[in-house]
This record gives C-alpha cells, structure tokens and sequence, in this order.
C-alpha cells in the first residue's frame, strides 16, 4: 500500500498554504509535525479528500484519488481537527449514523459499532447524549467513527489538542493500538504524541516540507546542537534574546538553560543528548509555536 | 559465362573461435532469458493492472448510480430526523385541516399556505450538519456530503408531497364540491417553486436564521395571497399557467439538485 504526494500546491487567494510537497507513504505512522499556520490542517485535508489542490495530485497505488473518488473515500478514516458532533446524539447512535454514512452493510453494523466503542473505552457512555460528553471523550468518539470502516489510512489532524495530560496519554496509546497495517497520519504539534510511535516525521514549515525522517535520524542531525548551561538569573534574557532557549530550571539558586545553538554558546555550555522537543524548537521559532 | 569456384578452407581454430563466441554471447543473453510466468502470477498480474485500466464513463450509468446512492442514504437519513419535525408536521396537518373544517377558512387559500412549509421547516434537518459542525467529517465518508444534504432533501421533500396529499384527500372527503384537481394546482405551485428556492439556498447559506425569515417571509406572502379577492383573481388564472409554472420550477430544481450533486456546495474549510 502506497500513498504519493506528487507536487501538491495549494494557494488560498494570494497565500500559499502548501508549496510543492513531494511525499511518498507506506504503511505505518507518520508525525506531521509543524507550528501553527505551517500548512499541517491543509494537508491533511487534501489527503483526506475534503479539500483540492490547486495543483498536484495525490495517487492510491498508482490511482488519481481524485479519480477514485468515492472508492478512496472507502479507505480512509478522518478525524479533523474541529468536529462539531450531533449532540442530542447519543455516542452508539451517532457511530449507527456514520456507519451508514460510510456504507457499511446493515448486518455488520451493530457488530462493528460494538467494537469501536469498546476500542476507545466508552462503552459505558454508549447511552449518553455527546452533549454531555467531556473533550476527550469526544475526542475518542472521533477516533471511533473514524475506525469505523476499518480504514487503510487514518488520517488525525490535532487529536490531543486541548486534552488534559491523562486524556492524552491515553489518546496515543489508543493510536498505537491501532496503527497496525495501514497508514496512520498523525498532524500534531506536541511532540511527545509522536516520539516513540512515529515510523517517520515529517516536518513542515510555512507549507513546505523540510525533512521526512525517522525520528532517531532526525535527532542524529542536532545531536551536535543541544547545549546546558548554569547562569544567574539576570543572564537568562541576553540568552533569550540571542539563543533559542527551551527548558530553563532552577538549580538551587541559579539556572540551567537547555539552548538549541549550532556552536557552543559558552565555554562552559555542556552537550546533551536531543530530544524532539529539542528538534521542535530547532526548527521553529518559539513565537511560533504560540 | 565463367564459372567462380568457391574455395571452403577449413580452419578449425576458426570454428573453435566461433564456437566459443556463440557460448559466450549464450551465457550473456542467459540472463536476459525470462521464464515464462505461472497461471497464477498472470492472474496476479492481470489483478494488479486493473486499476490502472481507465473505465469508460458511462453518463448515465453515473446519474443512475448517483440517484441510488441519494434514494438508498434518504431511507436511512428517515431514522435520524429530529423528532421535533415530525411533530412540527402532525401539527401541520392538523391546523390545516381544522382550518379548514372548524373555522371554514377558504380550502385552496389554507393548501396553498401550507403546502412548502414542511420543506422551509426541513431546512433546518439539511443544514444541521453544517450547524452542527460536521461537514467537513461528512465530506470525507463515502456517501459525501453533497448526497447527505441532498438525501435529507429528498426526505423533506417527499415527506411535504405527502402531507400534501393526505390534506387534499382528507378535504376532499369532507368537502364533496372540492375539486381535487384545483386543490392540486394550487398547492402543487407553491411547492415546487420553494424547493426550487430552497435547492438554491442550501446551496449557498447556511445560517438557521435564513431559514426563519424564509419562513416569516413565506407567511406573509401566503397570508396576503390568501385574502379573498386574490384567492379569486388567482382562481380566474388559467390552469395553463400553473402548470407551467410548477413545470419550470421543477426543471429549475432537478437542474440545481444535479448542479450540487456535481459541483458541491458552498462550503470554506477553513476554521
């Protein structure tokens, strides 16, 4: 299973969200990481066949989605970043609603709704209204409609925004779970969603795709890049000013800076290992990442 | 004529040369030698090209599967419609008909007013999706968002032909001097030409409260229409004109419902 990005372009009047991608998807999962703006909802949307590009195309095995049109639909499973539901719902009904929607057959149905509410751990909510249901719990109503049809590609824009950190580690171990034999597209822009599940990261910026790698090769680049170091207090805003500074802890009475800088910073700056929170902040500035 | 003679010198270090080119070049071409495949791996083959081979659109075979797909997700669509409008409509039909036969409103003014409010009032259901937040997920399934909005039409405007009918028979049952065919006439207009308007606003809008000023408009136009001496000049009109007017509203709608069916709606990604 294959899926090609072949010079997707997509320009919104004068701006341009996407710039040229060229990607090439297999099975497994793939972090899209990026800062707001960077193009990652936009991409996701043209995978998950809801929007067109302006240019370029977007192939299944070789096929034109565009051509395939409800038979690529067949294969996916989308969860878009804002999902409004239908709220006097309730969470079974709902999953009944999309079922048909996606067409399954009518036999299969309750079976297969039984199982995605099972999956995502609602199956003593499956009688409440969504109104009343919290943001995780909605969250999880999504990943189930999306599993519904048991898709090929899954494609999850955000799905952890706003959750609380419980919500969220949950969240990613249900994608784990999940991401077997298909391709999971995982758009994000905390980085610890996709740390130890991602086969590959992709990174965009302002719409173009800077690097498709898997994570260790991705740290294996800013290896060399990682710095601490202890200073006073009243140092901390020269280096703010003059370093891409991430973590800053309190050591006893002073502070320890984790800079992101491609030469020692100080005499007495220490390497350290990346992390990707570290290559995050490598590759977007931290106004950015607002 | 005289005669060449061919002179054959038999060099056997040549014919060994020769032979040992020709197992050379052999061996070379060995490589090129491909087996002829198995049964199965053509068959694999043959399964592995198909989708590349391009199918021959067939016009009508598109519209045909397109108007199964609508008709099929409207039969489902009938198990998820608010309770409410279901309810909205039995109230319907019953100020219709006591109207009608408790406060003798005139029979052809109350169906004409009546007629397109069910489908104005199912507005609400074909916009809920966008409402609620859910097109850009419905645009993704395999019964896309343009068949959902236009099943739910279906469903609304199936339901209002029908309501409409249970109204003009039940009237023309207590009503003997009603006739059936003018009571058709004069509610099948109004219909027609608010689906048609509603097609086109669905569309394009997709505010809640568009549709209540339909409504409050839709009323007041009705309520003037209804009035005695207009129910009259519009009773002296010629059936021709109603029929015409029903039959170009319809051709309007069947255009704009095959226009969203292929075009799509109007409807910004873009939160």
């Amino acid at each position: 299973m294959k899926l090609t990005i072949e010079n997707i372009t997509k320009t919104f009047k004068d701006k341009s969200a996407l710039n040229d991608i060229n990607l090439e998807l297999t099975t497994g999962v793939y972090g899209i990481l990026g800062a707001n703006g960077s193009g990652k909802t936009t991409l996701m949307r043209i995978l998950a066949s809801v929007m067109k590009p302006s240019s370029g195309r977007v192939l299944m095995n070789g096929q034109d989605i565009a051509d395939m049109n409800e038979k690529y639909r067949e294969l996916i499973g989308y969860l878009p970043q804002h999902v409004g539901y239908y709220k006097n719902f309730s969470a079974e009904k709902f999953l009944k609603y999309i079922a048909a929607l996606k067409g399954l057959p009518k036999e299969e149905t309750s079976e297969k709704v039984e199982e995605v509410i099972e999956l995502v751990g609602l199956t003593e909510y499956r009688s409440k209204k969504i109104g009343g249901f919290s943001g995780g719990m909605k969250r999880r109503v999504g990943i189930a409609q999306a599993l519904l049809n048991n898709p090929k590609i899954l494609i999850v824009d955000e799905p952890t925004a706003g959750l609380d950190p419980k919500e969220r580690i949950r969240f990613r171990n249900l994608l784990s779970k999940i991401s077997t034999n298909r391709i999971v597209l995982l758009s994000t822009h905390i980085v610890s969603d996709i740390e130890f599940i991602a086969k590959e990261v992709l990174i965009l910026k302002d719409g173009q795709l800077v690097k498709k790698e898997t994570p260790q090769s991705l740290l294996k680049g800013i290896e060399d890049k990682v710095w601490t170091l202890v200073i006073e207090e009243k140092e901390i805003p020269r280096f703010q000013s003059e370093y891409k500074v991430g973590n800053i802890a309190r050591v006893e009475d002073r502070f320890q800076l984790r800079i992101l800088s491609d030469e020692q910073p100080e005499p007495n700056a220490e390497n350290d290992i990346p992390n990707l929170e570290d290559l995050y902040l490598y590759y977007f500035d931290e106004e950015e990442t607002a | 004529m005289k005669k060449r003679k061919l002179h054959h010198t038999f060099d056997k270090n040549v014919d060994h040369q020769i032979e040992d080119l020709e197992q050379e070049i052999g061996s070379l071409l060995d490589e090129y030698d491909v087996e002829y495949p198995g049964e199965e791996q053509i068959i694999m083959t043959i399964d592995a090209m198909k989708p590349y081979v391009p199918v021959r659109k067939n016009k009508w075979r598109t519209v045909l599967r397109g108007m199964t797909a609508i008709t099929k997700q409207a039969y489902q669509e009938i198990f998820y419609m608010s309770s409410l409008f279901w309810i909205a409509n039995g109230l319907l039909i019953a100020a219709a008909l006591s109207g009608v036969l408790l406060m003798k409103a005139d029979p052809y003014a109350m169906v004409m007013m009546f007629a397109p409010i069910t489908t104005i009032m199912g507005l609400i259901e074909v916009l809920k999706s966008r409402n609620a937040g859910m097109a850009e997920l419905e645009m993704s399934y395999k019964y896309n968002f343009q068949e959902i909005m236009l099943s739910k039409m279906l469903v609304v405007g199936g339901f209002n032909l029908v309501i409409n009918l249970l109204i003009t028979l039940s009237l023309g049952m207590f009503y003997q001097e009603i006739l059936i065919a003018k009571m058709l006439l004069f509610w099948i207009t109004p219909f027609t030409f608010i689906a048609a308007l509603s097609l086109l606003f669905v569309s394009r809008y997709r505010q809640i409260y568009a549709i209540t000023a339909g409504m409050v408009i839709w009323l007041t136009v009705s309520g003037y229409l209804s009035q005695p001496q207009i129910i009259e000049k519009l009773e002296s009109l010629p059936a021709e004109l109603y029929v015409t007017a029903s039959a170009v509203a319809l051709i309007l709608s069947l255009f704009k419902a095959v226009h969203i069916y292929k075009r799509g709606v109007l409807y910004e990604v873009n939160h």
